[in-house]
């Protein structure tokens, strides 16, 4: 037997789809029966989660842009480069412990009590010639 | 829009308004259940499937991104794998392309049907299509898809798609070709 031509093919499935197939009476119900047995066992939250609220739309913008500008400035926040500050802080060293210990020591006499703390510097300086070369000739 | 009208209707399903469910029941189960229909070739079945789907819609309308299609494009997808599912579970081996079927079109339904209308005949023939061809061509054929919608739905490149459709056609036009005259006249 010939195949069909496009021609013939497409009246036979033009026919099948005037004639689609048709679900049973009940089923409906059935299917609403499983929606409402559902939503009865789904946890209380999840309704909650899903269910819409109607706001005033100026209420929604003035939300929207209150969101917005949280956003930006926690955007800026987030984004700013980071501050340097200079402070002064604790840091613990190792420190050696000096320890005093008595030891003899010999120390020479004063002569007549002079110190060298007597021995200061002139401001000015005014030299005299006691003796002159021409003494010696 | 139709799609905002979905998503405001899903949104309210989903929530536990029934008018909303069954608004989008109304909406959407004959084509889906004709879908069903087409690939299990069983009412009872195509019924679960479609319950199964709408249950399932409600229970996780996030997973439905309106940027990625339609309403009608996903549930198309959602029946398409629920079928799967059950063709797995129930151990049945998926006929997925030609190779896996025998050629010969006097082993399909068909024979049993010949007495039938032609309308089963054409079902039958339908159901002895490969599981990928079946879906194509009911998806383009008897819901009016584009081709680019029916590659959405079933996860592939719309060339794909015209090849599928390509190969089940020559094989209904050899199936239902006693049929050709009966309708013509």
């Amino acid at each position: 037997m010939n195949p069909l031509n496009d021609d013939e093919l497409d009246a036979l499935l033009r026919h099948a789809k005037s004639n689609p197939p048709a679900s049973s009476p009940g089923f409906a119900e059935r299917v609403m029966r499983g929606y409402h047995e559902q939503a009865r066992h789904s946890p209380s939250w999840n309704r909650l989660w899903w269910r819409p609220v109607r706001i005033p739309a100026g209420f929604g913008i003035l939300a929207a842009l209150v969101l917005l500008a949280i956003g930006a400035v926690a955007g800026r926040t987030l984004l700013a480069p980071p501050v340097i500050a200079a402070r002064r802080i604790e840091v613990p060293v190792v420190q050696e412990r000096v320890v005093y210990r008595e030891c003899a020591h010999s120390t020479e006499p004063q002569l007549g009590g002079f110190t060298f703390n007597e021995l200061q510097p002139v401001r000015e300086i005014h030299p005299r010639v006691v003796r002159s070369i021409r003494d010696d000739q | 829009m139709p799609d905002d009208q979905d998503n405001r209707l899903l949104t309210q399903a989903a929530a536990g308004d029934t008018q909303a469910f069954r608004t989008l029941f109304e909406q959407h189960s004959a084509a889906l259940f004709r879908l069903a229909y087409h690939l299990t070739g069983a009412i009872d079945a195509a019924e679960d499937v479609v319950q199964d789907c709408f249950l399932r819609l409600v229970r996780h309308p996030g997973r439905y991104d309106p940027r990625r299609g339609s309403l009608r494009q996903y549930l198309y997808g959602m029946v398409r794998n629920l079928v799967r599912q059950r063709w797995q579970a129930e151990g049945r081996l998926l006929a997925l392309e030609d190779i896996l079927l025998d050629d010969d079109p006097a082993d399909a339904p068909l024979d049993t049907a010949l007495q039938a209308e032609v309308s089963d005949a054409v079902q039958s023939a339908i159901a002895a299509l490969p599981a990928l061809q079946r879906e194509a061509i009911v998806l383009f054929e008897f819901e009016g898809l584009s081709l680019e919608e029916v590659a959405a739905a079933a996860g592939c490149d719309a060339g794909t798609v015209k090849s599928r459709l390509y190969r089940a056609r020559e094989r209904l036009r050899r199936t239902l070709a006693p049929y050709g005259k009966g309708v013509s006249q």
